[in-house]
């Protein structure tokens, strides 16, 4: 799929030459990797909550204030939203009491920043140290450092 | 694309082939932008975020949560521009933030925020497509068809015209691009003034709101840290007009006074927005609505003023999708041709002077992204990809302060020539580093599994870049300014 990398006579790297097979693969790749992981998130994703089932109340009845109400009114008489669509809204936007609003799982917490701590100092680590081969061979080795034997190549 | 059969052809053929081939070999991207066409792209892509989204930040946090999310998350987009207009008006090249990554940070990283610029525009792109089917539907109801609007047809279609237009020209593009962000954002003005927006009493109601400690912030200020999520929707893209510094006449003019007109556009845009329409809907029916804007100038407006909003919310969308394909395009194209990515993604159509091949290969990701929510009958996991492009967007931005602390360093005042330097460095920076970290806390609340998959495809991707594909990028050439030593290097 590819012929081998070289150091060239100047010491810099020659990067193998990828055949059209390799690119295609790669492609491929990348593009299998998206679909598998963040397609297969949003399949599983929850669904929302489902909407009430009981009989719906007016508008009257429901725990908003005058002005609400009756800009809710207004929104019914257009069309955009029924009796039965006002009270899931009304229901669905009650809050919940103490931390049940938004809870917080810690565990969670810790996993999921402890996964982005690590995949940054990744990034970071390595780019750094990628970042340096670059310098050196766009500028050469720095003023009083003999030049890496091995041309820089990884 | 020419082949020259060696036992046929006279030298003259041969000459010339060799000369096109030569050619072909340095053709560059079309250098035909303006400021005004980046102001329409900088705005063009985000706008759409008052026509629909933004208001899922009312649900997070109520009505003055979101309030407060467009005031914080505005201020983080500043400093993202300021950021942006300075480093861009000084690297200018296609990629945008990749390249300035590649020359500032390393290329591990310059691959990341590809993929973040990538992803970031291309599920913008698919969540765009899929809010034109449902505009579809609705405005066909309420034109009076009562029959089923076939949602996959205008996705595809959607994002197959938008893609040729790219694919035709840059110029083309942008230009169009320009003429209906105007439109839409002048369609904003017009929705205040028609609601008398100048007078709260007349056609505006915040009684609901002011009455209540429990309307305003429903739930506390742990709700308003919540609906920074979605308050990103107000400005999320306007760190997009640097993938077109490429094509700008004078990128050292263009991207600083299109991005910061832009930011400013949004701003104002922003506050209008949300005023109107905490002034007229119930906070409980903006939180779910898909199309607030249109939805108040229906209420409050009606007629001319209602069809012009519907107008202006199609626009909006259309102009967000085809931006996006625009800066993701760019991305992807800067990546084949610094072989991050195989090399074929880097061409430039002989003719139009456009990544063609980067255009034309993230056409079925948008597609079938798009799609999804219609396939599975589940409209809400149009709020997941909206969270995939949030996520992007706000990685590459904790990329942004690194970054900005290097340029300077590297390169300190005076050895570069800067066409924009930002006031008050460090501050911008700083600012932006705490404001990013409350969102992706923000974001962990409601979309802590999508939040985690989402890193854990940036690691793998990053091994994968490491372990296989590094190995073809050639080290020097990927440092492309003309610039001196970088200091302490």
């Amino acid at each position: 799929m590819s012929t081998e990398a070289v150091a060239s006579a100047t010491g810099h790297y020659v990067p193998p030459k990828q055949s059209k097979r390799g690119q295609v693969f790669d492609s491929v790749f990348i593009l299998a990797l998206l679909f598998a992981v963040l397609f297969g998130v949003t399949y599983y994703s929850n669904a929302a909550a489902a909407p009430t089932t009981a009989k719906p109340k007016p508008l009257a009845q429901l725990p908003i204030t005058q002005t609400e109400r009756q800009q809710y009114q207004r929104a019914i008489d257009e069309g955009l939203v029924d009796l039965k669509g006002v009270n899931d809204q009304v229901a669905a936007s009650t809050p919940k009491s103490g931390s049940k609003q938004y809870p917080i799982n810690p565990l969670a917490l810790l996993a999921t920043f402890g996964v982005i701590a690590g995949y940054l100092v990744f990034v970071y680590l390595m780019s750094f140290r990628e970042y340096r081969e670059v310098i050196r061979e766009r500028f050469g080795s720095p003023p009083g450092s003999s030049p890496p034997s091995d041309g820089g190549a990884a | 694309m020419t082949s020259v059969a060696s036992g046929s052809a006279t030298p003259e053929e041969v000459r010339a082939a060799a000369d096109a081939h030569a050619a072909r070999k340095h053709l560059a991207l079309k250098k035909v932008l303006g400021p005004a066409h980046i102001w329409g792209l900088g705005v063009g892509i985000v706008l759409v975020g008052e026509y629909m989204g933004w208001n899922f930040s009312v649900q997070k946090g109520g009505m003055f949560g979101a309030l407060i999310a467009a005031w914080v998350v505005g201020v983080l987009y500043t400093c993202v521009a300021m950021i942006d207009s300075e480093v861009t008006s000084t690297v200018a090249a296609a990629g945008g933030q990749y390249t300035q990554a590649k020359h500032m940070i390393g290329p591990l990283m310059a691959f990341n925020v590809g993929l973040f610029l990538v992803l970031e525009y291309t599920m913008l792109e698919a969540a765009d497509a899929n809010v034109v089917s449902y505009l579809t539907s609705t405005i066909a109801n309420h034109l009076g068809y009562t029959g089923s609007v076939n949602q996959y047809a205008f996705i595809i279609l959607a994002i197959m015209i938008l893609a040729f237009l790219n694919y035709r020209g840059v110029l083309m593009t942008l230009s169009i691009n320009l003429v209906i962000t105007a439109i839409a954002a002048i369609a904003i003005v017009v929705l205040f003034v028609a609601t008398q927006g100048w007078s709260p009493d007349a056609q505006l109601h915040f009684h609901g709101l002011v009455s209540s400690h429990d309307n305003a912030l429903p739930y506390g200020w742990f709700g308003v840290l919540a609906a920074f999520q979605f308050g990103m929707w107000y400005y999320l893209g306007i760190e997009g007009t640097c993938q077109a510094a490429e094509e700008c006449r004078s990128a050292a003019r263009s991207i600083p006074l299109g991005t910061m007109t832009g930011i400013i556009t949004l701003l104002m845009a922003a506050v209008l927005t949300w005023y109107v329409c905490a002034g007229t809907l119930p906070w409980q029916y903006l939180g779910v609505s898909i199309t607030p804007l249109f939805d108040t100038a229906l209420v409050n407006a009606g007629g001319a003023v209602a069809t012009l909003l519907a107008v202006g919310t199609v626009f909006a969308t259309f102009a967000s999708a085809n931006g996006c394909i625009n800066d993701a395009s760019r991305a992807w194209f800067s990546m084949g041709r610094d072989n991050y990515l195989p090399a074929w993604f880097g061409a430039i159509h002989p003719r139009y002077r456009t990544p063609f091949r980067a255009i034309l290969f993230l056409v079925p990701v948008a597609i079938a992204f798009a799609i999804l929510p219609v396939l599975l009958n589940k409209p809400e996991l149009l709020a997941t990809v909206i969270t995939f492009s949030i996520l992007s967007a706000l990685l590459m931005y904790s990329f942004m302060v690194p970054n900005m602390f290097r340029f300077r360093k590297l390169w300190p005042i005076g050895v570069l020539h800067r066409g924009y330097t930002h006031p008050l460095h460090p501050l911008p920076a700083i600012t932006l580093a705490v404001i990013a970290a409350l969102v992706l806390f923000a974001t962990f609340l409601g979309y802590g599994t999508t939040l985690l998959t989402l890193v854990i495809f940036y690691l793998l991707a990053s091994i994968w870049f490491v372990v296989f594909r590094y190995k073809y990028v050639r080290r020097g050439q990927q440092f492309t300014m003309p610039w001196p030593r970088p200091k302490g290097y």
